[in-house]
């Protein structure tokens, strides 16, 4: 009891500092808050983003290069259904998801399961040739174009106290959060969530306990494409993409990933906003054109300076 | 080996006299920088074990070089020199990256060339995302590009032949084996990490500066795009890394088929990538692997079957053509009990 008591004052203290300073930045600077405010926004979808990457990565401890390239999916097939039959991506989401849950059961159970248990680089080298495949397929099917969704409400704004903020941003966001709580009710209450914890904190025992450890394998890798698809559908409203974003998107998503550390979803949440911030703030500050090459900027230098991460415990 | 080496490379250099077609200058061009680049690549990712994704950076680096020092007024072969240094240099400089092991490595190599590419992209001194266009050359003609190319390459070749044979290379494979009993022998891994990392860089720089003569144009997205990396990577995976004939293999078989699906677009990049998962997947050692343990079947009168093909496939080699169980693409006998080894092998980075 006395933990949960002591994370609730240290979020809450967190929360009340978090206010504290966007109160004094709409005092002060207010331009700086809309910059930090689009960040936070942006944030929620990282964190989102990481999701399905890092559950991978903590069950597998396969690093799928081809997570940008599902995400750049799930775009295209809101893209897809909005334009050819007109459905919101806020609802096409729900077909996305199962779509790329089946894609990445079947990519694990044909082609990973295969290479997990040889050495650390072929899985990264099949989800490498993965990612090119994924994209001629994209280069194929909706030629090299960049791509953007054009709502009917794209313009709409919320005003809340003097401050406008873009809905579909706003929204994409709460989906987001909404999204992460959903995984993390599913991995801690229930028995195939526990399980897929249960293989990734020890293969053999799950083995012995009567755990099908490779159907989690499986499980776990259509989860993960799932969400990737879920982030990239709500990404399809806000940014333009082309095939070739893949690459751009899994490294921020890695950047989430190494800053959070741990595998805590509230980290990956704060993590998600912080990454969002210093690159909206970076590319106020040095240029729009950098604005990338911040995110890899900060996954490199949290790698060699402080590769426990913000929350994590050297280990 | 040597010997049909020797021949090859008689045969191009008497090539020209007897063929003067374009086409075949090109193509051996375009075959030569790419057998550099694998051969080049094979030294950190097949040799020393380091799955090396910022090749495209040296590669770019040494192209930028010489290109602005050829403006500058230095002469080509000074320029590509000072090129290939630079290379080697910003390989000395990326030395922290080593901190990271496995696919963090990966990763970490990946985003600094993705970096360099973004930061040319936006910095004015070297043009920008406009690029660099390089004066036209009256004094060359495709012939003298030929010979410059051939002998890049076999320099690259027998420069790299000797490395690996010698002493380095054998710090280089300890490394790759096992790093901690490499470590425990004597070796220092950083050290010999670090030099595998210069030795490819300035092999890739080199090329790089070449490769600007001959396009006499370059730009950021093209000079360090990830192709630089992942073509070569392909090539020594296809052909066998950790061996000296398995880049050149796999890079003549790249370019041969590139040129052969030329004309389907994208679809050609689709089947290379699907050749990649199907190299990794089916034949983890490559081609060169493929025809030793071919070789070693026919010896001994021993007949296997490859771990990783699909299991119908497997059992009916097992049924009907009685093929052994048991494969042996890796010597390690305890990769047998293959459900039980994830736990171990996984957990060392």
């Amino acid at each position: 009891m006395d933990i949960l008591w002591q994370r609730l004052i240290k979020s809450l203290l967190i929360a009340v500092t978090v206010v504290v300073a966007l109160v004094i930045l709409y005092f002060v600077a207010l331009d700086y808050l809309y910059v930090v405010l689009g960040g936070v926004l942006v944030g929620g979808l990282y964190a989102l983003a990481a999701l399905g990457l890092a559950l991978v990565f903590g069950v597998m401890k396969i690093l799928n290069l081809a997570h940008g390239s599902m995400m750049v999916l799930g775009a295209y097939l809101s893209f897809w259904f909005f334009t050819l039959y007109g459905i919101d991506p806020f609802i096409s989401v729900v077909l996305v998801i199962p779509i790329l849950f089946l894609l990445g059961f079947a990519i694990e159970y044909f082609l990973m399961d295969k290479v997990a248990t040889l050495t650390a680089h072929q899985p990264v080298l099949v989800a490498f040739g993965l990612m090119v495949v994924l994209e001629s397929l994209f280069m194929l099917l909706w030629t090299a174009d960049p791509r953007g969704l054009v709502l009917p409400y794209s313009g709409a704004r919320l005003t809340v106290g003097g401050l406008h903020i873009s809905l579909t941003r706003f929204v994409a966001c709460v989906l987001s959060v909404v999204g992460l709580v959903c995984l993390a009710i599913i991995m801690n209450r229930t028995l195939i969530g526990r399980a897929i914890q249960a293989v990734s904190q020890d293969f053999k025992a799950a083995c012995f306990v009567g755990i099908n450890a490779r159907r989690m394998y499986q499980l776990a890798f259509g989860i993960g494409a799932a969400f990737a698809g879920f982030a990239g559908s709500l990404i399809s409203v806000i940014y333009a993409f082309e095939p070739t974003s893949g690459l751009a998107f899994v490294i921020k998503a890695l950047a989430v990933i190494v800053l959070a550390g741990s595998g805590r979803i509230s980290g990956l949440i704060i993590a998600g906003v912080v990454l969002g911030i210093i690159e909206s703030v970076g590319a106020m500050i040095i240029g729009g054109g950098f604005k990338d090459a911040i995110s890899f900027a900060v996954f490199l230098l949290v790698l060699l300076l402080k590769p426990e991460g913000l929350f994590g415990r050297r280990g | 080996m040597i010997s049909i080496g020797l021949i090859i490379l008689g045969v191009l250099f008497a090539a020209p006299t007897y063929v003067q077609i374009n086409y075949f200058f090109h193509f051996v061009i375009i075959l030569c920088i790419y057998i550099t680049l694998s051969v080049s690549w094979n030294i950190v990712g097949g040799y020393a074990g380091q799955c090396n994704f910022a090749h495209s950076a040296f590669f770019g680096a040494g192209a930028y070089t010489t290109a602005l020092l050829w403006n500058a007024g230095l002469l080509p072969y000074q320029a590509m020199i000072m090129g290939a240094f630079t290379s080697a240099l910003l390989a000395i400089l990326i030395t922290p990256c080593f901190r990271l092991r496995g696919s963090y490595f990966v990763l970490g190599t990946m985003s600094l060339s993705e970096i360099l590419r973004i930061v040319m992209l936006n910095w004015r001194v070297s043009g920008g995302a406009s690029g660099i266009h390089l004066p036209v050359p009256e004094q060359f003609t495709i012939t003298t590009y030929y010979y410059v190319a051939v002998v890049l390459t076999a320099f690259t070749v027998v420069a790299t032949w000797f490395v690996v044979k010698g002493k380095l290379g054998l710090a280089f494979r300890a490394i790759r084996d096992n790093e901690v009993a490499a470590e425990s022998l004597g070796v220092n891994p950083l050290f010999y990490k670090v030099i595998s990392l210069v030795l490819s860089a300035f092999f890739a720089g080199l090329i790089g500066g070449f490769y600007s003569y001959y396009v006499l144009f370059i730009e950021p997205n093209n000079a360090f795009s990830v192709f630089w990396t992942a073509i070569p990577l392909f090539a020594t995976i296809l052909g066998g890394a950790g061996t000296m004939v398995g880049p050149i293999v796999g890079a003549v078989i790249y370019v041969g088929l590139t040129e052969l699906t030329a004309g389907l677009g994208v679809l050609s990049l689709l089947i290379l990538g699907i050749v990649l998962i199907a190299i990794v997947i089916i034949a983890p050692t490559g081609l060169v692997g493929l025809a030793s343990r071919y070789a070693y079947g026919r010896r001994t009168g021993e007949k296997t079957v490859q771990r990783g093909v699909p299991t119908f496939i497997r059992s009916w080699l097992i049924t009907y053509h009685k093929v052994g169980r048991e494969s042996m693409t890796y010597f390690a006998s305890n990769r047998k009990e293959k459900s039980f080894m994830i736990g171990e092998t996984k957990n060392k980075y």
